[in-house]
């Protein structure tokens, strides 16, 4: 289900005089099983345009369109939708109402016309990626549950849909390092099986590590676009711009302006720890 | 947001929002009072003179002002059929069954609209050139002498103060578990009654357990900060009524002689 905008834009309050542009004029395109990072600043339209793709908010320009069609054209099936494109908020743990955390889990499977057991078999599936034993966790009550639990039984809630398309809006902020890693273990792990993974964060060695291809919007505008390694090539536009790179890209652009020879294209810690190990071997030999 | 919901404070620097609280608090109670009285065209005709001059005085859009009006014309249109049929049986212009078109009720009911009209607009200057807080602050001042025969006017307007400080912030979290909610499926615009009633209970029990725990984050920050209930708190803005604040309100107790001894 590729998704594709096209000259969309966005504006708060029309017609008041709290009347703001979140976005402008974007077009874009991503294609199924990609990992996608988007970077910027608080009220650059990072909210705006993830919540344009699911469908939650109506472009005032422009078309969104999944899977070619247009999803806010007249009988867009958007229940349909949902069910295919999971969205997991900033502090997804607020969302949680019921009584029991199995069946906070089912809601999102109560129109797709399942059977009983197979949602519970779905429920079951989704708890146990993130961790839970399912007899132990399917009867408690949320007040039962530490944050960090919430948190994890809250995602679960989004992933039991299975969905073809995962949207994270700062997915860990506020999450132990373990938790983080487990997690992240987990998106990479479904976007591995072809799910099409797009992350908004602020946390660029996060991004450098997982992404593929890296979008910077600033001031509703979409001003970067490409793969993360072109993208984070360019530091001293991006510290302008007051985003940053990743530490090890940083650590290896500061080699460099100290007349280190040392490669440039690194993004991630594997691509850091590959290029010194390489750097030494050079040294031993000569 | 598409449009301003009514009753909204917007930020502006004019003559109106630099009054001071209380004079515009007060002058509004006197001006309810004039509006009361007046009933001859040119009671009206002074009214709207009065009401232009503060519209144009405030610089706020006339859309925001009349939008409120337009949008419940319903209301203003059942009122004066309600007076124009039910209020007079004598001299009937036209009858039916219970219904007695009168000129006694239809001149009533234009009575009843112009009057509630004319109010709603007054108000809607009030709130949109005085914050909440300048509110609240004012109505403190206002209730201080009932602090002395034991009513705790602090702690009241502390409470009211907070709550309205909260609105906005509860709005913007039932926006929030809304879209989080309808991601997951929930269906809030479902023609089906039923679905629809059902979808509220994810939307609700969230926002409730955010705003105690909102409540409790608060309460803790306040006695972080040295919050004490029931001791005296200090004033940041002292207030005191200036030239211009007591000449307002001397202009809206004109209005109000003038409705009463003229017209």
């Amino acid at each position: 289900m590729p998704i594709v905008l096209e000259n969309v834009s966005f504006t708060y309050g029309t017609g008041t005089p709290f009347e703001t542009v979140a976005l402008r004029e974007i077009d874009l395109r991503i294609a199924d099983g990609e990992f996608v990072g988007v970077m910027g600043h608080t009220g650059c339209g990072k909210s705006t345009l993830i919540q344009l793709m699911a469908g939650l908010l109506t472009p005032a320009h422009g078309k969104v369109m999944i899977d070619g069609a247009d999803i806010n054209g007249k009988g867009y099936p958007l229940a349909n939708l949902r069910q295919r494109l999971s969205i997991i908020f900033q502090y997804p743990e607020c969302q949680i109402f019921e009584t029991t955390m199995e069946k906070d889990v089912a809601f999102g499977l109560k129109h797709s016309g399942l059977s009983a057991p197979e949602i519970q078999a779905k429920v079951c599936r989704a708890l146990e990626s993130v961790g839970f034993s399912f007899e132990e966790i399917r009867s408690l009550s949320p007040l039962e549950l530490s944050g960090g639990e919430k948190r994890r039984v809250a995602i679960a809630g989004a992933l039991v849909t299975e969905p073809q398309i995962l949207i994270l809006d700062e997915p860990v902020a506020g999450i132990d390092p373990v938790g983080r890693g487990d997690f992240l273990k987990l998106v990479s792990g479904l976007n591995r099986n072809g799910v099409t993974v797009l992350m908004v964060s602020h946390n660029t060695d996060v991004l450098g590590d997982y992404a593929e291809r890296i979008l910077v919007l600033d001031q509703g505008r979409l001003i970067m676009d490409g793969p993360t390694r072109s993208v984070f090539s360019d530091v001293e536009k991006l510290e302008k711009l007051r985003l940053g790179v990743c530490r090890p890209r940083k650590i290896a652009h500061l080699l460099k302006e100290r007349g280190v020879q040392f490669p440039q294209d690194i993004v991630s810690y594997e691509d850091l720890l590959k290029a010194v190990i390489k750097s030494r071997k050079s040294v031993a030999v000569s | 947001m598409s449009r301003l919901p009514a009753g909204m404070y917007l930020p502006g620097a004019s003559c109106l929002h630099r009054l001071d609280p209380l004079v515009k608090l007060v002058g509004f109670v006197i001006f309810i009072a004039a509006v009361i009285v007046t009933d001859s065209v040119w009671g009206y005709a002074l009214l709207a003179v009065f009401i232009g001059g503060l519209i144009v005085l405030s610089g706020i859009p006339l859309n925001t002002i009349f939008g409120p009006v337009r949008r419940t014309y319903l209301f203003f249109l059942t009122i004066f059929f309600m007076n124009g049929f039910f209020f007079s049986a004598a001299d009937p212009l036209w009858s039916r069954w219970f219904f007695c078109l009168s000129w006694a009720g239809m001149i009533q009911g234009a009575n009843v609209v112009l009057r509630l009209i004319i109010l709603i607009i007054a108000g809607g200057i009030l709130t949109a050139t005085t914050s909440p807080m300048e509110i609240t602050a004012a109505l403190r001042r206002l209730l201080k002498p009932l602090g002395y025969v034991g009513i705790p006017v602090d702690i009241l307007s502390l409470i009211i103060s907070v709550a309205i400080q909260f609105i906005p912030v509860l709005f913007e979290e039932v926006e929030t578990i809304r879209k989080a909610q309808t991601a997951r499926g929930a269906r809030f615009d479902s023609a089906r009654l039923r679905e629809r009633a059902e979808s509220m209970f994810p939307l609700v029990i969230p926002v409730f357990l955010a705003a105690f725990r909102r409540a409790d984050e608060l309460a803790l920050a306040m006695e972080a900060r040295g919050y004490r209930c029931g001791k005296k708190r200090s004033e940041v803005a002292k207030n005191s009524l200036h030239l211009w604040d007591i000449g307002a309100l001397f202009i809206v107790l004109g209005v109000l002689m003038v409705q009463i001894f003229v017209f």
